[in-house]
């Protein structure tokens, strides 16, 4: 099993981002929205068997 | 409501895994899946965020990287020839380590970020429409799933890995949606 393949892809919900260690981020949910509109482009090779 | 959703399409693609169907010739494939791709972390850095000593990150340029990771996964499929349903793992690393300067801070900054991809994926093969005796057929491709990812930033006084002040993680998560084309080998379900 031989698959090339191209995909496209967009993030349809993001969660507030978490930031570890004491440090704070500044109008995160103004930049959440932001980066929900981001387009993806991915392009691979699957090699498979059946089993 | 999108977790509920993909909680039923996962639910879906399970009973399809686990129960034979007997319409059609069917047959189980195991994938190992590699490639490259965009990654949705290059936004990220536009993040404002304070350090422990307050100071404020600015933003940082997005246009001096290259927003590119590469990524390795395994895929699980059940085929009854023309569809295929099935669930995918994938581990992606940010190819785009590289060190952002901040004139009015005086800091670099290294950020580099991996992902980590779990879903389900349906899958319609165009092989009956097809009269010649091809090797590869076009398919079309759904897939939802999650990402867990994690953004690593190394703040330096120089742009060395031993001056290294302070160091964080900014932790998102998202959803995604992904439509996929490709070529597919038929002739394992004949």
């Amino acid at each position: 099993m031989i698959e090339p393949n191209v995909s496209f892809f967009i993030p349809l919900i993001q969660s507030d981002y978490k930031i570890n260690g004491n440090h704070k981020l500044d109008n995160a949910s103004e930049e959440n929205n932001s980066d929900s509109s981001f387009l993806g482009l991915r392009a691979g090779i699957t090699f498979g068997i059946k089993i | 409501m999108w977790i509920n959703i993909v909680k039923v399409l996962f639910l879906v693609s399970c009973s399809l895994l686990l129960t034979p169907h007997k319409a059609y010739s069917q047959t189980t494939e195991v994938g190992i899946w590699s490639g490259f791709g965009t990654n949705n972390l290059n936004s990220l850095r536009i993040i404002p965020a304070q350090t422990l000593n307050g100071k404020t990150i600015s933003k940082l340029s997005t246009t001096d990287s290259y927003p590119i990771n590469y990524g390795i996964g395994i895929e699980l499929n059940k085929a009854y020839q023309v569809y295929t349903f099935g669930v995918f793992f994938r581990y992606e690393k940010s190819g785009t380590q590289k060190a952002y300067y901040d004139l009015t801070q005086e800091l670099y900054y290294d950020q580099e970020g991996t992902n980590l991809v779990f879903g389900i994926s349906g899958k319609y093969i165009l092989w009956k429409q097809q009269h010649s005796n091809l090797k590869l057929y076009p398919y079309f491709s759904f897939k939802t799933g999650t990402s867990f990812s994690e953004l690593s930033y190394r703040e330096k006084q120089e742009n060395l890995n031993t001056n290294i002040v302070d160091a964080f993680d900014i932790i998102p998560k998202y959803s995604l949606l992904s439509l996929v084309s490709g070529l597919k080998q038929i002739k394992d379900l004949l």
